[in-house]
């Protein structure tokens, strides 16, 4: 048997016994559908109803299922143009080897560890506490989280922000991201008494988060962690009254010899400590398909299952997304990184043939990493041909 | 006949802000009678928005006056709906800038004024704050109106008068844009002839416009050589007078100056644009070039939506930046991926 036959053959299993829950509005969404060898492969799909995407699901079993984040009135019209755009859910995509952690050099961005998918969560949750919920005012409960079924975590709003175009999301996205801070749009020179005035606690948005963390810093004598050099650290804390006199803007009471370049060092530190890490082209794309929640990934075989929002804390990727059975299936690995299935590491494995339960075994087929024990020498094969051909191209390009 | 003086406020009203909806529900009382002065007026408005850089305001006029200026508007927008997107860019950031005028037009009250029209618009500025929705909606298209530089607290963001002026001014144009261009099937029968002709009767003038922005843009190709395709786009998008974000224009003004292009052949790119004034124009042009900034990498363009797949960029042996585009390198075969899966 192929892999691909393999794993449609579960894929259709599922849907054919599982019930899907469509997204809001399912009559106004375009679907796209991937396959073995391409993620989207075929779009401008739709459906009027939940129980016709069922249907569909359980005939086609798609590895991928997209939908749109827009409503149009033509969702299944083509080109683009003729759908009419009519509105459109905000949408947050985190991608756990998108967060420049140590360790997505470690596995490569392919592989996810328990690391950087934990990083994400954090993000993930950054982003609906301190921005989504605080500065946005969007009330928790219209707040939608999903795993995104292979590394890392899509939220959804969709109830308000519905009709603003894709500039002004580009500026969510900035906005979260803490992208575009500079000194000239914080600070104001008086030029006749040739005073500075700089943010305050008191300001909204990212003048006044900005203030808040220093002064904190101040307060707490934590400020090595925003990054600031020892020198000036002992600056702030020499002075009694320097975190009140920031708070209100004096940012003068401390003397910095290159005030600019102390501030963009702050920034990129807070970026990094407190930015949300959202993919911005997923969020300003108003045309973007995005993965359907409770959808299976073609990538791992796990399920992008939905997470209440005030679960997300608690949930474990590790133990919650499998669908697939525990019965065994003999498997050839050409190599494998460490994966934690079910709360079990599996690999990594290199050059080995062994008995997987059957999720963990898709997990590594869907990841291409795999191949069924039957198949393991024309696979071999396979890797060896595409292997010379690399070396021939190689030499063609030293001459 | 004599209107009283309540419905009169509402004439002059509508006859100044013909977008909002006190003039969309006074048009809507009675059909739309045309006759051959409303026509004209409605050429003028057209062929003004093309070949005029000044606006005039509407102070006191007679009934007869404010109602031409009322039911033009309608008209001259079936009429601009025939053309293609660089006449109706213009016809709608002419508009704009007349209203803009007319808030400002002799009037030491004009932020009562700004907020009334605000209000038809469906922005809900209370003087001090604008919900975050609104103003992503109208979200000012410059370094200054930027999310993160903004006061945002609880879903609200503090305005003052200057930066509501500048929500207020995307606000309307937007108003004007939405719902052009306007399908033919959707105009009136009775009147549907009439916009025909007009459309016909303006097409020479249209087309001399058209040929002088040709011409320029021409000129500017030919002096060119090889633009990244990517850079290309916003240049036609600017001469075609859209409402570039800012982070395009910084974009591609820093690209051209690179390649050599002078200041006023930069600025010249950009006066299609909304809200177009030369002096601020040149002012950031030059302020671009005295710093040296170098145009984004093709990475950063990919961020904003701006990366085309023709420059060929970000593939192995691409260019990395638009100013590498053309260089040899593109040609070079390309690796192919190294890769642990199967295939
Ligand atoms: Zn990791």
């Amino acid at each position: 048997m192929e892999e691909e036959a393999f794993i449609v053959e579960r894929f259709k299993r599922y849907y054919s016994t599982h019930w899907t829950k469509a997204p809001k509005q399912v009559h106004t969404r375009e679907f796209g559908f991937g396959g073995w060898s391409k993620k989207i492969e075929s779009r401008h799909y739709s459906f009027s109803s939940e129980k016709e995407m069922n249907a569909f699901l359980g005939r086609n079993a798609p590895l991928f299922i997209s939908y749109s984040e827009a409503h149009y009135a033509y969702p299944a019209a083509r080109p683009i143009e003729k759908k009419n755009w009519l509105s459109g859910d905000l949408v947050f995509d985190i991608d756990a080897n998108e967060l420049g952690m140590p360790c997505t050099e470690k596995h490569k961005k392919e592989w996810v560890c328990e690391m950087c998918m934990d990083r994400a969560k954090e993000c993930a949750l950054r982003l609906i506490d301190d921005f989504l919920v605080k500065d946005f005012n969007v009330p928790k409960e219209e707040i939608e989280v999903n795993f995104s079924g292979n590394r890392g975590y899509h939220i959804h709003v969709s109830t308000r922000f519905q009709t603003i175009k894709g500039y002004g999301r580009k500026e969510i996205a900035d906005y979260v991201n803490a992208n575009g801070l500079d000194y000239d749009h914080f600070f104001r020179q008086d030029l006749i008494h040739k005073r500075i005035f700089g943010p305050k606690v008191t300001d909204g948005g990212w003048k006044g988060k900005l203030t808040q963390m220093l002064v904190d810093g101040i307060k707490n004598r934590t400020l090595e962690r925003l990054g600031i050099a020892k020198k000036t650290v002992e600056k702030f804390y020499s002075r009694i009254d320097a975190a009140d006199q920031i708070a209100n803007g004096n940012w003068e009471a401390v003397y910095i010899t290159d005030r600019k370049k102390f501030f963009s060092n702050l920034v990129e530190n807070i970026k990094r400590q407190h930015g949300a890490f959202v993919d911005e082209g997923v969020t300003f794309d108003t045309s973007k398909l995005i993965r359907m929640p409770d959808s299976i990934h073609g990538e791992t075989g796990l399920l992008a299952q939905r997470i209440p929002v005030n679960d997300l804390e608690r949930y474990d990727w590790t133990t919650r997304p499998v669908v697939f059975s525990d019965s065994p299936f003999r498997v050839y690995v050409k190599k494998s990184q460490p994966v934690i299935l079910k709360g079990q590491i599996f690999g990594p494995y290199e050059d080995q043939t062994l008995d997987l339960p059957e999720y963990a075994a898709v997990y590594l087929i869907c990841k291409k990493a795999a191949v069924l024990a039957e198949n393991k020498d024309r696979a071999i094969a396979a890797t060896k041909s595409v292997q010379k051909e690399e070396n021939k191209q190689e030499g063609h390009s030293v001459i | 006949m004599v209107l009283d003086q309540f419905s009169n406020e509402k004439l002059r009203f509508s006859a100044r802000y013909p977008f909002t909806k006190t003039a969309r529900q006074l048009l809507s009382e009675k059909p739309i009678t045309i006759d051959y002065q409303k026509m004209q007026f409605a050429k003028k408005r057209i062929l003004d928005s093309l070949f005029r850089e000044d606006v005039s305001v509407l102070m006191e006029a007679n009934e007869e006056l404010y109602q031409k200026y009322l039911v033009s508007y309608p008209l001259a927008r079936m009429i601009v709906s025939l053309f293609d997107s660089q006449v109706r860019n213009r016809f709608v950031n002419y508009e704009a800038k007349r209203a803009m005028a007319n808030i400002r037009a002799d009037n030491p009250d004009f932020i009562n004024e700004a907020k009334r029209i605000a209000k038809e618009l469906d922005i809900d500025y209370d003087g001090l704050y604008v919900s975050v929705e609104t103003y992503l909606i109208n979200v000012p298209k410059t370094d200054e109106g930027r999310l993160v530089f903004q006061n945002l607290n609880n879903g609200r963001i503090l305005l003052d008068e200057n930066k509501f002026m500048s929500v207020l001014n995307e606000a309307i144009r937007n108003s004007i844009e939405s719902g052009l261009p306007i399908h033919q099937d959707s105009i009136p029968l009775d009147i549907k002839n009439d916009i025909l002709q007009m459309g016909k009767e303006i097409e020479d003038e249209i087309n001399k416009f058209k040929e002088v922005k040709e011409k320029n843009a021409v000129m500017f190709a030919k002096s060119s050589g090889v633009m990244a395709p990517c850079m290309a786009k916003i240049v036609e998008r600017a001469r075609n007078g859209e409402n570039l974000p800012h982070f395009a224009r910084v974009a591609v003004a820093s690209y051209l100056l690179k390649f050599g292009k002078s200041v006023d052949e930069v600025v010249e790119v950009f006066s299609n644009t909304p809200n177009f004034d030369e002096k601020i124009a040149r002012y950031q042009v030059e302020f671009i070039a005295k710093k040296g900034y170098s145009p984004p990498s093709c990475q950063v363009m990919e961020s904003y939506g701006l990366r085309l797949p023709e420059c060929g960029c970000l593939s192995k042996g691409g260019p990395k930046n638009p100013l590498h585009y053309g260089s040899k390198s593109i040609f070079k075969p390309r690796k192919r991926r190294s890769s642990n899966s199967f295939r």
